[in-house]
């Protein structure tokens, strides 16, 4: 089907996304061969993704170049990759709501034709196709009925149709249950020997050692190595992947924050709990399912969240927020019920809430930017019933809360013109400068660099110190382990570990902190021997 | 589908800087391309084109008659304006303006005729006020619930409502509420006591102008000064901010609409007893169609809708002379509408950004 | 009096099945009216000249097409906003047509000339823009859902992002579909004037934002478009019949067809608010 030399390269690719400030990609080789399963390894926020969808044609890479049999390639759309032969099957893949599953299968595989096609033949098609590859899929069937590993196979049946030779796999495995992975991976194997070349994304190490043929570990926008994948092993990866220890950085034991830490272990048990989650299953369509969460933490706690991509922690921060409902189970803040689908409840509780999708939900572009920050100061205005805002007033409090951002600039200027950095910086000191019981805070080092991430860390820390009860979703594990007392763990949307932070002020040295890294990695990605439910 | 009103580049990113003063050029340019397109017009389809010219940029001026006539229009296109306005600040499209202006003015007519003659004029004034107020608001809130409630798109239920409301009204004119003196089809004359005082005779200029002047700073400080305008303008630019914050969007939608359709009801009440003295049928021809016109050259901000609705009355006023003058008797006015509206919306300060001087916008 | 409440609904038939194809892609055109008008007028203009339906139909769809097309090219290109720009079309309808009427032809007043002829019949007794609508119909109903184009075009409208995945442009499916409608309501237009004979400025009173409501009326098929457009055109027959006896006066049955489409489109948006949240 394709000859030997057919391969795919990418040179040197870096990505850097003004809009928000961050290179995603600093400089990145990857190649592809046809005939070959080649997995990419990597870290959250590694630049796995946007690597493939430069690759994929989603987006252009800032420099770097993309060969193809050895030509150049420049692509505007995913389109051009596709006829270019290179397709790419998300995790979640975008059908067509409403359309029967061959006729999203055949969208875009034919030229146009005014004339009646022939549904039946093109129904056909694709059901011959499927039984071909045993995915045992009703061609009939409406997308919106379908479960995920049937919209993978959907996805792949497109792809197929439109005989494209190299096909990336985002994740698949991550939303499989494992029999339904052994039959994947029995599909890539026949892929793979038709000659077709196959990038694998995935962070289950061991699964993923079984089938690929090479394996290219990325972190923080670079390539790590290119290895025969016979020639790794797990634990090897994981290095790779987590790194060691970095001296030159600030050093990741807790000398820099207030001493009195120590003494909030001590009288914990005595108070009553901030947050208390008993029993929580929230299943909400397009958005990962909670299965039963069970978590307390209490004044003056820092507890972190670590999970890989959709495995439960954006859901969970939604839930406790009360921007969905949960099925069954209890969230309760200083004791207060959070009704579902009612944030009010949650800020009348006494929680603050930075959301990890802030220019969606944590702000309005359109309105100045004093009009962002002052959002609360009305709510609580509005409570007390006074209904005239002085405007010297909201600008104090809009100018306290950007000082302490470091933000300069008009803020009578609408947000939407203000860079996404500075965005982030003013979401977090208004939602700090609530001084609320209750912090949840979701990927707060996002798009900082390293000294602004520096300063909210110390700002964070201070605030725990006060009392202030802090849930941190993070997919930093630096930043994770620096801040936190505890960390869980989740993975299919369950809390599968729950790790305690070694306190460098007591016996226990330093040293034990790669080892942490290395345990909650081994949780993140399944690798260590534990049920897996469901 | 239809209350998104899709923009189909929506997914361009525009480079922040300078945001807000790019937009208001926007509409500076838009402005500017229909009074040059309307003087084309002009002056080719004119005789003399000298005259013509003359008669659209001089004379709307130096007429007093002209210039109160304008003053006057301006003042109602404030009011319908401000409806528009406030219902895009809290995300919803009032689209039922001409019937909401046309209910109100008919309302307030009816109480001023019908009033007693031994109560005040402020009283009967003010009654029917309240009236004309009632009457567009109404009107007005039933979209706005049939929103909240029922998930009907406002934008074709209020124009429904309003072309339900304008026959009725138009017969009632036509018919029980006519006038048999006169050859008009309207209402009877409103007594001369209950009319607001002229500012400049012979035009009608009146003092609703003052009203309309006032009300735009008003819905100025509610917006950006009180809880309520706060919430809805939070309301309408992110409704998932809104729930961030602590509250429904959907809450606002009534009151905001009811209020919007209330301002139309206003401006009815102005142009029956100040404008025309009587109501008579098709009266609100192109204020509210006009209003939106406005609100759209004043990016929905109260207060630029003053110099926004004296514009577009000038532009009204000035090629009506323009025609008067030249003997030509084209129907423009839609037309310089409907270009203002696409230009207004029309995002071309990306094309011209590199002819524009920096101060309205250009690159450098 | 079958045959006259058919020949009314051709009209809104064309009308409406052009507005259902710019729903299902994606971009609901609110120009409907303003284009019968435009159609209405062009096309007693044109025949006026030629002496000949045919030219002045084919003349009001071509305008039509290639001025709805322009629309939504400067939208695309401009970034401008869909509905306002048809808003500003609706507006500009009207006054457009009167102008040409009084440069062309003095007058702004009602339109007649023995050159355009009443009620074209062909068949021996059918309206041949019944016959037209009818057609329309069945080749949109059959193009929707049984040619790739029409899969496109719906994917077009329910999900955009998954189509220019694909490689295929939606913006080329909505532009397309303007264009269609910009030349069906000048058709739907035409078709009024040449039920009369004659052209009558705002003789199109309302029945492109009916066409809107029928879309959705019709439950966004093309069947449905069709049912709707009887079941209006039987209301406004029946209200010309309410006329006729002079007990509810004509202007207050103006406002019967809005007031009608106020309820049935409260009803399906609940219903379908309804089946949307379960």
């Amino acid at each position: 089907m394709t000859t030997a030399a057919s391969s795919v390269e990418l040179s040197a690719i870096r990505k850097y996304f003004p809009s928000n400030g961050v290179e995603a990609l600093a400089s990145v080789n990857f190649n592809l061969v046809a005939g070959e399963i080649h997995a990419l390894i990597g870290e959250n926020g590694a630049g796995k993704s946007t690597l493939m969808h430069v690759m994929a044609g989603v987006v252009k890479p800032s420099s770097g170049k993309i060969s193809l049999d050895g030509n150049e390639y420049s692509w505007d759309a995913p389109s051009d990759a596709l006829r270019a032969g290179i397709g790419m099957v998300r995790q979640h893949p975008r059908l067509v709501p409403g359309f029967r599953l061959w006729e999203d299968c055949v969208l875009g595989a034919e030229a146009v034709r005014w004339s009646i096609m022939n549904r039946v033949a093109a129904r056909n098609r694709v059901n011959e196709l499927s039984c071909r590859w045993g995915f045992n899929l009703d061609p009939d069937a409406l997308t919106d009925d379908l479960a995920t590993s049937q919209r993978q196979k959907a996805a792949i049946l497109a792809l197929l149709l439109r005989k494209v030779r190299f096909l990336i796999f985002d994740e698949p495995s991550a939303v499989l249950a494992p029999a339904e992975t052994d039959r994947l991976f029995d599909l890539l194997r026949n892929l793979r020997e038709e000659g077709r070349g196959i990038v694998l994304i995935s962070h289950k190490l061991d699964e993923t050692l079984t089938i690929a043929d090479r394996v290219t570990v990325i972190r923080q926008g670079r390539t790590i190595a290119t290895l025969p994948a016979r020639d790794t092993s797990v634990d090897m990866l994981r290095g790779m992947m987590f790194g060691e220890m970095r001296v030159a950085d600030k050093p990741l034991h807790r000398k820099s924050t207030p001493p009195c830490r120590n003494s909030r272990q001590a009288d914990r048990q005595a108070k009553a709990p901030v947050l208390d989650i008993r029993s929580l299953v929230v299943q909400v369509p397009g958005k990962p399912y909670l299965r039963g969460i069970n978590l307390a933490l209490w004044p003056g706690m820092i507890h972190g969240i670590a999970g890989v991509r959709d495995s439960g922690p954006e859901t969970l921060e939604l839930a406790i927020a009360g921007m969905i409902p949960p099925v069954s189970g209890e969230i309760e803040v200083l004791g207060k019920r959070i009704s579902g689908n009612n944030p009010k409840s949650f800020r009348q509780a006494g929680g603050a809430w930075v959301p990890a999708d802030r220019t969606g939900v944590a702000l309005a572009l359109r309105l100045p930017l004093q009009d962002n920050m002052v959002v609360h100061a009305v709510g609580r205005a509005l409570r007390n019933s006074i209904r005239i805002m002085s405007k010297t007033n909201l600008r104090r409090i809009t100018r306290g809360i950007l000082s302490d951002a470091r933000v300069t600039g008009d803020p009578r200027q609408l947000a939407s013109g203000f860079s996404g950095g500075t965005l982030q910086r003013a979401v977090l000191a208004r939602e700090l400068a609530e001084n609320a019981a209750f912090l949840l805070l979701s990927e707060p080092g996002w798009g900082l660099d390293l000294e602004n991430k520096a300063i909210l860390h110390h700002t964070i820390a201070a605030n725990a110190a006060r009392g202030t009860s802090i849930l941190l979703i993070s997919t930093d594990l630096d930043e994770l382990i620096s801040l936190s007392d505890t960390i869980s763990v989740m993975r299919n949307g369950n809390i599968v570990a729950t790790f305690q932070v070694p306190d460098p002020d007591t016996i226990h040295p330093p040293m034990e902190i790669p080892a942490l890294r290395e345990a909650i990695g081994a949780a993140m990605t399944g690798s260590e021997a534990c049920a897996d439910v469901g | 589908m239809l209350a998104e009103m899709r923009d189909w580049k929506q997914d361009k990113k525009r480079d922040g800087k300078g945001v807000s003063r790019g937009v208001a050029s926007g509409s500076i340019l838009a402005l500017i391309a229909a009074v040059v397109l309307s003087t084309i017009l002009i002056a080719l389809a004119a005789e003399n084109p000298g005259d013509a010219l003359k008669s659209f940029f001089i004379t709307p001026w130096t007429s007093l008659y002209l210039l109160g006539n304008m003053m006057d229009r301006s003042g109602l296109l404030i009011v319908t304006g401000l409806g528009i306005a406030l219902a895009f600040k809290g995300g919803t499209f009032n689209l039922g303006g001409e019937g909401q202006v046309y209910a109100g003015g008919l309302a307030a007519v009816f109480v001023l005729l019908h009033a007693p003659e031994n109560l005040s004029t402020p009283i009967t004034m003010l009654a029917a006020l309240v009236v004309a107020l009632a009457a567009g608001g109404f009107l007005g809130a039933v979209s706005g619930i049939l929103k909240s409630r029922f998930g009907v798109d406002e934008l074709i239920s209020s124009f429904l409502i309003s072309s339900t409301v304008a026959p009725i009204a138009d017969y009632l004119i036509s018919g029980p509420l006519r006038d048999p003196s006169s050859n008009l089809l309207a209402t009877a004359r409103i007594p001369a006591r209950l009319l607001f005082p002229r500012i400049l005779e012979p035009s009608s200029m009146n003092i609703s102008l003052v009203g309309a002047v006032l009300l735009a700073f008003y819905f100025a400080f509610f917006l950006t000064s009180t809880a309520t305008g706060y919430r809805i303008r939070v309301a309408g630019s992110n409704p998932l901010f809104a729930r961030f914050a602590g509250f429904s969007p959907s809450r606002y939608w009534m009151p905001v609409m009811g209020a919007s359709g209330a301002l139309h009801g206003m401006a009815g009440f102005f142009a029956v007893a100040g404008t025309y003295g009587l109501c008579h049928r098709g009266f609100s021809g192109g204020i509210g169609w006009n209003g939106i016109a406005v609100a759209l050259i004043a990016r929905n901000n109260p207060v630029a809708l003053i110099p926004a609705a004296l514009a577009f009355a000038w532009l009204e006023t000035g090629s009506s002379s323009a025609l008067l003058s030249s003997g030509l008797s084209m129907e423009t006015g839609t037309f310089i509408q409907a270009v203002v509206f696409l230009l207004v919306t029309a995002r071309l300060l990306p094309l011209g950004r590199t002819f524009l001087p920096v101060w309205l916008g250009g690159r450098k | 009096m079958i045959a006259a409440i058919l020949s009314m609904a051709a009209p809104l038939m064309l009308a409406g099945i052009g507005a259902l194809l710019t729903e299902l892609a994606g971009s609901l055109a609110i120009f409907m009216e303003g284009f019968m008008t435009l159609g209405a007028f062009v096309a007693w203009t044109v025949t006026r000249a030629t002496s000949s339906a045919w030219a002045g139909s084919l003349a009001a769809a071509l305008v039509g097409a290639f001025l709805a097309w322009a629309l939504a090219r400067f939208c695309e290109k401009t970034g401008a906003n869909t509905f306002i720009a048809a808003l500003a079309l609706n507006l500009a309808a009207a006054g457009i047509t009167q102008t040409l009427s009084i440069a062309w032809f003095g007058t702004r007043g009602v339109l007649v000339d023995e050159r355009v002829p009443a009620s074209a019949k062909i068949l021996s007794g059918i309206d041949s823009y019944l016959v037209l609508a009818v057609i329309a119909v069945v080749i949109i109903a059959l193009l929707v859902k049984r040619t790739h184009f029409g899969l496109r075009l719906r994917a077009a409208g329910k999900d955009p992002e998954a189509l220019s995945e694909r490689g295929i442009s939606p913006a080329r499916y909505r532009v397309g579909s303007w264009a269609a409608a910009g030349a069906l309501a000048a058709l739907g237009g035409a078709a009024l004037t040449f039920r009369i004979g004659a052209h009558i400025p705002g003789g199109v009173a309302g029945r492109g934002w009916i066409a809107l409501v029928i879309v959705y009326l019709g439950f966004r098929n093309a069947w449905g478009v069709l049912a709707a457009s009887i079941l209006f055109a039987a209301a406004e027959y029946l209200s010309g019949i309410v006329q006729g006896t002079g007990t509810i006066p004509a202007t207050l049955l103006l406002g019967l067809p809005p007031a009608l489409s106020l309820v049935l489109f409260s009803i399906t948006s609940t219903l379908k608010n309804r089946s949307i949240k379960h």
